[in-house]
């Protein structure tokens, strides 16, 4: 996550945005409970679907759901390739470009904000999960 | 997996698209007895992803009781165009 939030700093917004959900993607996958079937996809939500529920706790799943939720609307695994007019383009066909975007703010700068505050908050709490178990 | 917690679900996350009647809910089982799902409704175009998360959770808790939460492991809030666009990149990268 640190070079997620270096990356932002610098303005490296797409960059820093695939290396941010690429974190929160581990956490995931570390979390995934042993009986259920791996999934090679990168599909955050069906990632988060199968966690382990005793590992991560009833409280754990709470905290994450909003997190989860911007992590799938807001990252790709492609994003990779993305150049950042390319991130813009995809960001607006998702109508990401409007909400909560205040006179001439960037609206990359703000989704990309958001993501990683996001991403921080997963790895955050699967951390403390992982200490606590 | 238990049809009348499913039904009461559904009934869940069509009032928090306050009632659009385009609302789509889609649940599945996750073995081996919790549920998932996706409700799809432009209703949620305006909110945060974390908005969208409490409205449908507001709607969830007053329906369920506490055990059955529990067996809800996550359910997708997405409008109908966000949905198409991230089904569409998940095909392309696999």
């Amino acid at each position: 996550m640190t070079q997620a939030i270096l990356l932002k700093r610098h303005e490296q917004y797409g960059l820093a945005m695939y290396v941010a959900g690429l974190a929160a993607e581990c956490m995931l996958r570390a979390y995934h409970a042993p009986d259920q079937a791996f999934d090679e996809r990168h599909d955050v939500a069906q990632l988060f679907r199968r966690c382990d529920s005793e590992r991560l706790g009833s409280r754990g799943r709470e905290r994450l759901r909003g997190p989860i939720q911007t992590v799938h609307l807001l990252w790709q695994n492609r994003y990779r390739y993305f150049s950042e007019d390319r991130l813009r383009s995809h960001l607006r066909s998702i109508r990401q470009h409007e909400r909560g975007i205040r006179g001439k703010a960037d609206f990359v700068k703000v989704r990309c904000s958001e993501l990683v505050d996001a991403c921080v908050r997963i790895v955050t709490v699967g951390e403390e999960r992982w200490m606590s178990n | 997996m238990d049809e009348q917690l499913k039904d009461r679900v559904r009934q869940a996350l069509l009032a928090a698209c306050r009632n659009d009647p385009k609302a789509t809910v889609e649940l599945e089982d996750v073995a081996p007895d919790k549920v998932a799902g996706t409700v799809l409704s432009a209703t949620f175009e305006p909110l945060s992803p974390s908005e969208r998360q409490e409205r449908i959770w507001e709607e969830l808790d007053q329906l369920l009781t506490p055990a059955e939460r529990t067996r809800i492991v996550f359910i997708v809030a997405d409008t109908p165009e966000e949905y198409e666009a991230i089904r569409e990149a998940n095909r392309a990268t696999g």
